[in-house]
């Protein structure tokens, strides 16, 4: 089961980062550019109240620029006692449990908040309207509280726990390779005939050690966070996989990792039966991670790694991570395989489906080796998939040939084609047709539908279908592979869809509206990001958010007949500027007449050096 | 993906109904009701006839025993007369005649989930319906009589309507449009006419019984419940099915039709009870049926939140299509009508669009099922953009007026229903007598529990005949006090329904290009789904309820819900004039596209005009291609509507419901996501990361916080 995540306004965790760092750098470009995109944030909804209400108080500073603000005193003092109600109101509002509503005072006092803040809110609601200078050391104290109470507190969050998860893992590796000495040690004492008293106290001690460690990390860690915060740091060197190369799985003849080093196995069995039995579902994103892993070093090319274990730092001096190397990821996939051998058909058995749809999705020797530990545990999901897997593997070997053969695209065809031919899953005539009907809706394997629906509704025609469709989609990519010399790479093809500019701002249509088919080498990804998978940066020029730039560029759109005063409040302009739409009745003078000879509206004009001396 | 598969896929599942006999030599299998075994025999009112061979099986209801079910089938009445929600269907046989060939029947869809109140099929008692049953038998080759003159009217209509909005749906705006098997009429009714013959005497003498033939249904609905965990089971039910093999011609039957006794709805249903339809609600529409016959009535129902004004709107629709001619006053029988205009102004919740949408509909066929079975396309539709009126009432109000002025405009002969929303208190008062005064309602149902009458209710009532002294006042009990609270779905979790089932229609590549309203594809993940480009330059784009700076447009509308929609505004085209004198404004690089994308902007001081507007639907703008200036969005209108649509709509109350967001991002290969690092990668715009610190949350309206006031009581 696939956990669900929380819906947040911001791309990416870097994203919410940066806008952290902005809203507080005390530079006040920054500042105007993080609050311009919290408002974007905003229009998306899911808005943090934290961080609504910085991005408030720190646009009304902007405002805030002394002697030449734009702004009279009481303006301002109005937009601050607002923000401040509302920041204060909000928290106050989240923390209101159960059907009676608390006093704001000790809900306030509960939350650490400070007791003025209550008073200010209460002052500006009720009393007379507080004076700037007390306003603006609340708006002060209130970017600082909400500086410690929300935006340092979800920073660091993840970090801090990680570092003590990572600390955590190095002393139970400590603690059981303690055990593990006693244990051995008393072992061969018992075959000597005798037991020494201080064996078992050394036991015990390292029993203890080990309880104690699992105790702290069931405090730091939870059920929904598990996946965060532990199984990464499983992952890294050190752990899961030894930093000593020899004390790694070795590779088989056939390329695939033998069996798990006994000793590694010892070594963190306990440790994954403790995480297994206190987090439902550990061991199986512990293996889908692990699957995700091999995949992505996969793609950023594996290395081998001749070095003796003593040229960690020339490794690194190199440029080359060491988590991609071929026996790090061997010993991985060969923790997958033993954890599934393990706990694959256990009493609350993991979903071999998501682990073989993982394997699939990105397919490479040791996913397929992963993946055929999974059918080894599942004879149902073996005889879905088996025919799935054959085919994932001969397209493999295809994509080699074509890698191989790219500079003489002539010469990959034919190998794709002897390729193709080899794999044909003869069909007969109707899978052919419904093969053709279907193209492009389908471009990639579809392992997703193979792995999860019942056999039944899996016919055979229907898999034939899917075959055949893949096949057109090889065929499209030799062919693509072949017209390499006319276009730079085959993702530039989705952006060759002509743009057809409207005739006059009117119904666009034909041309429009284009379905991205699979000739447009459209690609399954997540909502958000293009077909390359990443989310495109997405800022316009900021010129645009100057009203009479935007006018002139036609980025804004003003009705026709629409009263000339509807643009005032949009924007702040002082009474002595002549407003900005004069001339959106008398068909736009305004842009015609060109910049010189009308004033522009002032750029930003608090943006004034003196915001600076204010905050 | 395997449509063909899943379609010719057996049904498995009458073996929930636990008691199967096994199949006799005549063929058919008697199937007691109960479901649980426990329970005691006595609920064995009605009795089901499975086909040994077809998906089919007759259900006999016996009068005033209605039968409770849960699932998805198609119905329709073979002998008698039955209604389903106000829905009533007349069979062709008599049972004075049972041998007699039964002409072809019209299947109904009929949806049943648990996040709904259960639908129920109650027999009509003969006495009551014999004159309509053989009217009907004699007149019309159809035993759906109602439904079956919709859909004639329909073909006729379409031709009518051609000039308006919805032309390009009339093809497949039936919602319960007829199946494509039809060469398999034959079949089915030969099997039906040998399943009657096998009923036993004890069935046959107890006249004025109901026989149903149900089938199973073909729409894939089911698939919903593997979205979200709430929606679990709302279906099917929890009891693991064994799937068989489509070439097996063994014994087959109905899938996920569970029949759900008075008692055990709570151990089989969910939790889910059935709808028990008050007295008052057959007299209120039987007088509303009659003002139908004799003038145009425009019905408006109004009543607080989780009252039952939908259900009772769908219940009353039902009827107005379906019910038996009546005499009026003059001595004349009308017909039932074959179209019902239906306005819902509850953007939070609304009957047959998805959220965010105030609509006006043409309703030709019963509406049987919850709203996110029925999402049928709009004759109009406007964005209002949130689930309540409170952001912009003004906005709200125009627009509301709008959708009463298109009805005079575009079908003012055919009766009107109009649900309201529950705001009913403060400014909703204010909205509410406001809307009231623009449409002059005939009649004004109230829907309220029967125990708020002499409180509260009472005295709204007492309100509104003062205030609308030419309408009649109507007064209606709530269907149940229990079905709100019994209900695991919230508001918030129906909206996730409505759009799930709004964006998981058969993908656009697909070749099937007339829209069904019953037909889904919820097997193919929204993130794998072939879009639309469209270039930012053919559209514009606006913001409303939070203002966007325009360097952040794109930003603020990468991957959200935006409406679709028709705009009638003239703009002043600066552009033109702009490349005419490209003077050197610094500001404006020489080659204007690259820069902003071509985007174009309405800014938010220019609200949209209702009666200029037609919000055709909504989208999913799931990228941003700003090399090449092109949106690449997703949505279930048909292609050549989208053809028109020239603005997008942003509001932060239309929400993406996280399941669509995550489906299918497993089979997305792992190596198209940045770094060896990024395993746990979550889709943009979500976390896995907690919300951690003080006012991590987003807020949320302060609602029902009482004050303990110290002296009160």
């Amino acid at each position: 089961m696939r956990r669900v995540p929380r819906v947040v306004p911001w791309a990416t965790t870097e994203e919410w980062e940066w806008a952290y760092a902005a809203l507080y750098s005390g530079d006040a470009d920054a500042q105007l550019r993080a609050v311009r995109r919290l408002k974007a944030w905003a229009s998306r909804g899911k808005v943090p109240h934290a961080v609504e209400s910085t991005g408030n108080l720190v646009e009304i500073s902007l405002r805030d620029a002394g002697l030449l603000s734009a702004l009279s005193d009481t303006e301002l003092r109005l937009q601050y006692s607002m923000a401040f109600i509302r920041f204060v109101n909000g928290l106050i509002d989240q923390s209101q449990k159960g059907a009676f509503a608390g006093s704001a005072t000790a809900v306030a006092e509960s939350l650490g908040l400070p007791a003025w803040f209550v008073e200010l809110r209460h002052g500006a609601t009720h009393d007379k309207l507080p004076p700037l200078s007390l306003l603006r050391t609340g708006r002060t104290h209130a970017l600082d509280w909400l500086h410690a109470n929300y935006w340092a507190v979800q920073k660091s969050f993840v970090a801090d726990a990680t570092v003590k998860v990572h600390s955590l893992l190095r002393e139970f590796k400590d603690a059981q390779k303690a055990a593990l000495a006693v244990n051995a040690a008393s072992a061969s004492k018992a075959a000597d005939g005798g037991q020494a008293a201080g064996g078992v106290r050394a036991a015990d001690d390292a029993e203890k050690e080990i309880q104690r460690v699992l105790r702290g990390l069931d405090e730091v860690v939870s059920g929904d966070n598990f996946p965060d915060l532990v199984v990464p740091v499983m992952l890294s060197p050190g752990f899961l996989v030894p930093v000593a190369k020899r004390k790694r799985a070795q590779y088989g003849a056939d390329g695939t990792p033998a069996g798990l080093p006994h000793q590694l196995a010892q070594l963190w069995w306990r440790f994954i039966d403790a995480c297994e039995a206190a987090w439902q579902g550990f061991a199986e994103e512990l293996v889908v991670a692990v699957v995700e892993f091999v995949a992505s070093a996969a793609a950023a090319g594996e290395h081998d790694d001749h070095q003796p274990d003593e040229a960690r730092p020339g490794e690194a001096a190199a440029g080359k991570d060491p988590r991609t190397s071929r026996s790090f990821v061997g010993t991985l996939a060969a923790w997958a395989v033993s954890i599934i051998e393990k706990l694959g058909g256990g009493e609350q058995p993991m979903d071999l489906a998501r682990v073989a749809r993982a394997c699939l999705a990105s397919p490479g020797v040791l996913s397929l080796h992963i993946l055929d530990a999974a059918m080894s545990r599942d004879a149902e999901l073996s005889s879905r998939i088996a025919p799935v897997r054959a085919f994932v593997e001969k397209r493999m070997r295809i994509e080699a040939a074509l890698a191989h053969n790219l500079r003489s695209p002539e010469a990959a065809v034919a190998a794709a084609a002897a390729a193709v031919s080899v794999v044909k899953p003869s069909p007969d005539a109707s899978s052919k047709k419904s093969a053709s009907g279907k193209r492009g809706s389908k471009p990639r394997a579809d392992p997703e539908a193979a792995a999860s629906a019942s056999p039944d509704t899996e016919a055979w025609d229907a898999r034939n279908a899917r075959l055949e469709a893949e096949m057109d989609a090889i065929r499209h990519r030799v062919q693509l592979a072949k017209n390499q010399h006319e276009s730079d790479s085959v993702g530039r093809a989705a952006k060759r869809v002509k743009i057809t500019p409207a005739a006059d701002g009117q119904d666009a249509g034909e041309g429009t509206w284009t379905l991205l088919d699979a000739d447009s080498a459209w690609q399954p990804c997540p909502i958000g990001c293009l077909p390359s998978g990443t989310v495109p940066q997405l800022d316009l020029p900021r010129e645009l958010d100057d009203v009479a730039v935007a006018l002139q560029a036609g980025v804004l759109q003003i009705p026709v007949g629409a009263s000339s005063d509807a643009l005032a409040p949009w924007h702040h302009t002082p009474a002595d500027e002549p407003a900005v739409p004069d001339g959106v009745d008398a068909e736009l003078p305004a842009a015609a007449d060109g910049a010189q000879t009308r004033p522009r509206v002032r750029q930003d004009h608090f943006l004034d050096p003196m915001s600076l001396v204010l905050l | 993906m395997s449509k063909r598969a899943a379609s010719s896929n057996p049904f498995d599942a009458l073996r929930k109904l636990r008691k199967t006999a096994s199949s006799s030599s005549a063929g058919a299998a008697f199937v007691a009701t109960q479901r649980d075994a426990a329970l005691p025999a006595h609920s064995a009112e009605h009795a089901m006839f499975v086909s040994p061979t077809l998906d089919l099986a007759l259900l006999v209801v016996a009068p005033g025993t209605p039968v409770a079910f849960k699932g998805a089938v198609r119905i329709a009445a073979v002998v008698g007369t039955c209604r389903v929600l106000g829905a009533e269907m007349r069979g062709p046989t008599l049972w004075s005649a049972l041998g007699a060939m039964p002409v072809h029947s019209r299947f109904l869809h009929v949806f049943s989930p648990s996040s709904a109140s259960l639908l129920q099929i109650e027999a009509v008692a003969a006495s009551t319906t014999s004159t309509s049953t053989s009217t009907s038998t004699s007149t019309s080759t159809s035993p759906a009589a109602g439904a079956h003159a919709a859909s004639q009217t329909q073909r006729r209509d379409s031709k009518r309507q051609g000039s308006t909005h919805h032309q390009a749906y009339a093809a497949g705006s039936d919602l319960n449009g007829g199946d494509a098997d039809d060469d398999r009429v034959r079949e089915y009714t030969a099997e039906i006419v040998r399943l009657l013959g096998t009923l036993p005497a004890a069935v046959r003498s107890a006249s004025g019984a109901c026989v149903v033939a149900v089938r199973a249904h073909n729409t894939h609905i089911e698939h919903i419940e593997r979205m979200m965990p709430v929606f679990r089971s709302i279906l099917t039910t929890d009891a693991p099915r064994r799937a068989v093999s489509s070439s097996t011609a063994g014994p087959a039957s109905i899938r996920h039709l569970m029949i759900v006794s008075p008692e055990s709805h709570d151990a089989a249903a969910g939790s889910a009870p059935p709808t028990v339809i008050p007295d008052s609600w057959r007299d209120s529409a039987s007088k509303l049926v009659e003002a139908a016959a004799a003038g145009v009535p425009r019905i408006c129902i109004v009543g607080a939140r989780n009252a039952g004004k939908s259900t009772f709107a769908r219940f009353l629709v039902n009827t107005l299509l379906t019910s038996a001619p009546v005499a009026t006053s003059g001595g004349s029988a009308a017909a039932a009508h074959p179209e019902v205009a239906y306005i819902d102004c509850d953007p939070g919740q609304p009957g047959l669009s998805p959220p965010g949408l105030v609509s006006l509909h043409c309703v030709r066929a019963p509406l049987l099922g919850p709203a996110f079975t029925t999402l049928l396309p709009p004759l109009r539709a406007l964005f209002v953009g949130s689930s309540s009126p409170r952001e912009d009432p003004d906005y709200f109000a125009a627009c509301v007026g709008e959708l009463v002025a298109a009805w005079r405009r575009e079908m003012p002969s055919a009766p009107l229903v109009v649900n309201t929303n529950g705001w009913i208190k403060g400014m909703g008062y204010d909205l509410l007598m406001h809307f009231i005064d623009t449409l002059s309602p005939t009649d004004l149902v109230h829907v309220a529990p029967a125990v708020a009458r002499s409180g509260p209710a009472g005295h709204f009532e007492r309100v509104l005949r003062e205030r609308c002294p030419s309408a009649r006042v109507l007064a209606v009990d709530s269907a149940s006090d229990l079905a709100a609270s019994r209900i695991k779905l919230n508001a918030a979790d129906q909206r996730a329904l409505s759009m799930v089932s709004y964006f998981m229609r058969p993908p656009a590549a697909e070749p099937h290009a007339p829209f069904s309203p019953t037909r889904w594809d919820l097997d193919t993940p929204l993130t794998h789904r072939a879009p639309y480009a469209v270039a930012m330059q053919s559209l514009r784009v606006k913001f409303v309820h939070e203002d966007v700076p325009a360097s952040q447009a794109l930003a603020a509308l990468n991957g959200t819900v935006v409406g679709l929609v028709i705009d009638a505004c003239e703009y002043h085209q600066q552009q033109q004039q702009q490349q005419q004198q490209q003077s050197a404004t610094p500001a404006t690089p020489a080659d204007g596209r690259d820069a902003h994308a071509g985007i174009r902007i309405v800014p938010a001081c220019f609200p949209l005009v209702p009666a200029n507007t037609h919000c055709v639907g909504l989208a999913v703008v799931r990228a941003v291609d700003l090399d090449s200036g092109m949106l690449h969005v997703l949505s279930p209108v048909p292609r050549n509507v989208l053809l028109r649509v020239n603005l997008l709509v942003r509001s932060p109350g239309v929400e993406l419901p996280v399941c669509l967001l995550t489906d299918g991002l497993d089979s997305i290969a792992a190596a198209g996501r940045p770094s060896a690092g990024a395993s746990f990668a979550p889709p943009p715009y979500t976390t896995y990361m907690l919300a951690e610190g003080a006012g991590a949350a987003a807020k949320r309206n302060r609602h029902l916080l009482r004050r303990k006031v110290s002296g009160r009581n």
